[in-house]
């Protein structure tokens, strides 16, 4: 038993030196490798190659990084959307969050929320040589709540042997679904707005659900932006609300156009030739050219009856930093995050990766020799790009705005009363934080 | 390989911060405190080491409170604190369970299931919380079969096995157990039927485990093809008993509790193995491993195939001068007067031979326990002698002395 004691006081004394040497080493002269933790949840869905040459350009990105920076070791972590803020939020209650985000602006604004994201150390003078387009829409102060990373504009994706030309408006849009031409829109309020901009409706959209960030936090973060009030809508506004309402219901009685659910449905069914014309993200381009190939056609969305272009609500990934850190680990991510926003970086992602674009200025997009570029290029001009005020709340309340339009378009409910829910989610929500979740 | 060691590195590094260090540090001082603890006081399984689980769980959850309430992360020592509950939780389930059943088999079990499957619930989800554990589970190590096995496969692979086997035990007891109940199935019937469905979980597990690692048709036929090969040849005489242990089962001819006559003497069906089955004489108490073959190939005779009731005789002689019917009356009131021998059917005796200088007598009867033959047969054999002696009946000796019994 005497011995058995010293055997394991022996273990225990060996375990112990152990552990002091290697938090020694961690930090000490031994100077092991700096490790970064880099989550990234960009919504590529559920498609397999998209997801995987995803995989294969970070991965090269971060060889490339570490290439420049020896002694450091970036490990990702590929995270559905839906999951992230969850991850996040579990590891970080352990004090291991990651060091690095890259991500779509809604879950980053909820990790913001939550107190999970540390303003950014990189100040004007370091980021300025980048001319990062919409950065200061995260300019707090002289800090940056998170970095633009790339853009992905809204389109329109179309089967050429079916439909030689898009439709250039809304009523054009209609009226092609009354010869036949089937068409598909989504029943994402998010992705719908474009229709809302045809009859002035975006704004005021977009009013209505921009409270909702900075209200229902629990517990803001120190760091958080300032609450928005948002304000009553006008009558005209509420007009312009009904007409877009008015024509979603009236758009829907042509048989050959449909409303479904999801956005990767319409894509899906657009793969599959079941649709000739949808409205599209510009990231579905890869997928869809694998299944038309050159019958894909790609254009702006169709402009409002008055003339004015479309403008749909981009995506836009970020690049939010974690609060975990140690300041050697910021530093780093810092400096990986320069590196991604960085000429080379930009220009080599926009052309390895169809369906985004640089945030990066100085990068000149090669229009002339893609007109999927050019597209994506002209729509970004008309585009709306959210921010962690501006567009969140649409896509945070989703599901709840599909039933209300789903019960528009079908007639189940007239566009007063859909109108009327519409302002008492928006009031309700902010008063609910649980509803968020 | 170096995947693995990367990814292994990279929660390595997650050490330099200082909020995660602290808690590391606490959490194992408070265990260390615990083991101490233990170490001094290793009482076998009692309610005191619950107590001081529970004491160890409390401290650990007060230390992430106090750390969450100081504004660092606690959630490293509140996953402690869960995993401290939950084997409190076990620990309180062993010792009820202690109470109820036998306690050797629940110290078995423990060690052998619950233990390490605790110790592997509980490493996953600490690296479920950390990395999440698809960040370690999809690395791939190497090729089998042109299909990459990743880290988790190949755990999966090296571990499911072991858990298949160990844990396929209670639920398939509990099960036979219930059959035994509802059913009104005999032991023997139960353990066969208990063997068949753990086999049977184990199969149905393999070919889980088959399916999970991505094992392809080709290469499920090619080890088939090799099995063939080592069938035939090196590993014949396993099959064969593998194959003879099942059929047996099926066949019901040799199960658990069988009673069956093995070189002369009468042995019990401890258990029916894979390769062997392990029987108990009755004689001496020796355990007997015998390979299912032989039971396949040799004539087995057993006691308990139809009707476990054995008939067993009692030779005696008695000198001619004796009446034999008083003789007979004697034997079968002998008999009767025993309580191990059964009434139905009847004992019997008989004269069955005239010798030289006596008269030979048989006297058959019935007992419920065939394993009792031996101890039965004595003590009629005494009585016997007893019941000669009181009533004056002799029992010639070989010599043609005629010598009262005295």
């Amino acid at each position: 038993m005497i011995g058995l004691f010293a055997t394991r006081r022996r273990l225990g004394l060996g375990f112990g030196v152990g552990l002091a040497l290697l938090s020694a080493g961690c930090q000490g002269s031994m100077a092991p490798p700096e490790n970064l933790q880099v989550a990234i949840a960009t919504g590529a869905g559920n498609d397999a190659v998209v997801r995987s040459s995803l995989r294969q350009l970070s991965g090269q990105m971060v060889q490339e990084f570490m290439r420049v920076h020896p002694g450091t070791n970036l490990h990702l972590r590929f995270l559905e959307e839906h999951e992230l803020v969850e991850s996040v939020r579990s590891r970080a209650s352990l004090g291991a969050g990651p060091d690095l985000m890259i991500t779509r602006t809604a879950p980053l604004a909820r990790l913001e929320r939550e107190g999970l994201l540390r303003q950014s150390s990189l100040g004007s003078n370091q980021l300025a040589p980048f001319q990062i387009q919409f950065l200061n829409n995260f300019r707090q102060a002289n800090r940056y709540r998170a970095l633009p990373f790339l853009l992905q504009p809204g389109l329109a994706c179309f089967d050429r042997r079916r439909l030689p030309k898009p439709p250039a408006n809304l009523d054009d849009l209609v009226a092609r679904a009354a010869e036949g031409v089937r068409l598909g829109l989504p029943l994402q309020a998010d992705e719908l707005l474009w229709t809302a901009s045809g009859f002035n409706a975006d704004r005021p959209l977009l009013q209505l659900f921009q409270d909702q960030v900075g209200t229902a936090q629990a517990k803001p973060s120190p760091a958080a932006a300032p609450t928005v009030e948002r304000k009553a809508l006008t009558a005209e506004q509420k007009a312009n609300l009904l007409g877009w309402l008015n024509w979603l219901y009236q758009a829907n009685i042509q048989p050959t156009l449909q409303f479904v659910d999801t956005s990767d449905e319409l894509v899906q069914r657009l793969e599959s030739r079941q649709f000739d014309w949808i409205s599209c993200n510009a990231t579905a381009i890869p997928r869809l050219k694998r299944a038309l190939g050159a019958n894909l056609g790609v254009s702006v969305l169709p402009a409002g009856n008055a003339g004015q272009p479309a403008r749909p609500l981009a995506r836009l990934l970020l690049i939010g930093f974690g609060r975990d850190s140690t300041p050697s680990q910021a530093r780093l991510a810092e400096s990986f995050a320069l590196f991604v926003l960085n000429d080379f970086s930009q220009s080599n992602l926009i052309m390895k990766a169809l369906g985004n674009m640089p945030v990066n200025q100085n990068v000149i997009v090669p229009v002339k020799d893609s007109p999927y570029l050019a597209a994506m290029e002209t729509s970004l001009k008309s585009s709306t790009v959210p921010n962690f005020n501006l567009g969140v709340g649409l896509r945070q309340r989703t599901d709840p705005l599909r039933q209300l339009l789903k019960k528009n378009v079908y007639g189940e409910a007239k566009p007063q009363a859909v109108l009327a829910a519409m302002e008492t989610l928006a009031g309700s929500s902010s008063s609910t934080p649980a509803q968020q979740r | 390989m170096n995947q693995l060691l990367f990814v292994i590195g990279g929660w390595l590094g997650l050490l330099s911060r200082a909020s995660l260090l602290l808690q590391l540090l606490l959490g194992i001082a408070l265990l260390l405190g615990y083991r101490a603890w233990r170490l001094r006081n290793p009482s076998a399984v009692s309610w005191r080491p619950v107590l001081a689980k529970l004491a160890l769980g409390a401290l650990v959850a007060l230390a992430s409170l106090v750390l969450t309430k100081l504004g660092w992360p606690g959630g490293l020592l509140a996953l402690l604190g869960q995993l401290v509950a939950i084997w409190t939780g076990l620990a309180v389930l062993r010792l009820l369970l202690r109470r109820r059943l036998d306690g050797g088999a629940v110290e078995s079990y423990w060690q052998r299931a619950v233990l390490p499957l605790y110790l592997v619930l509980a490493l996953v989800g600490l690296v479920n919380r950390i990395d999440g554990i698809e960040a370690i589970s999809d690395v791939p190590l190497l090729n089998l079969f042109d299909e990459s096995l990743s880290f988790g496969k190949l755990v999966l692979l090296l571990g499911l096995p072991y858990f298949l086997v160990v844990l396929s035990e209670l639920p398939v007891a509990l099960v036979g157990g219930l059959a035994a109940r509802l059913g009104g199935i005999e032991m023997g019937n139960r353990k066969a039927f208990e063997l068949i469905l753990r086999y049977l979980l184990i199969g149905i597990g393999g070919l889980w485990l088959a399916d999970q690692i991505g094992l392809n048709g080709t290469a499920i036929a090619a080890i088939a093809g090799g099995l063939s090969v080592g069938l035939g040849f090196g590993v014949k005489e396993v099959f064969s008993n593998f194959v003879s242990g099942l059929w047996l089962l099926f066949e019901g001819s040799v199960k658990p509790g069988e009673l069956l006559v093995l070189q002369g003497d009468i042995c019990q069906v401890k258990s029916l193995g894979l390769r062997a089955a392990t029987l108990t004489r009755s004689s001496d108490n020796a355990e007997l491993v015998v390979p299912n073959q032989t039971f396949f190939t040799a004539t087995t005779t057993t006691y308990t195939g139809s009707d476990e009731r054995r008939c067993g005789t009692v030779q005696v002689r008695a000198a001619y001068k004796h009446d034999p019917d008083r003789v007979i009356a004697l034997l079968l009131d002998t008999a009767r007067a025993n309580p191990l021998v059964l009434t139905d059917p009847a004992p019997g005796a008989k004269l069955s031979n005239f010798g030289e200088y006596f008269m030979e007598y048989k006297l058959d009867f019935w007992m419920a326990d065939p394993l009792k033959s031996g101890s039965i047969s004595s003590q009629l054999r005494q009585q016997i002698w007893h019941r000669f002696r009181e009533q004056g009946i002799e029992i010639p000796l070989q010599s043609g002395v005629i010598a009262q019994a005295s």
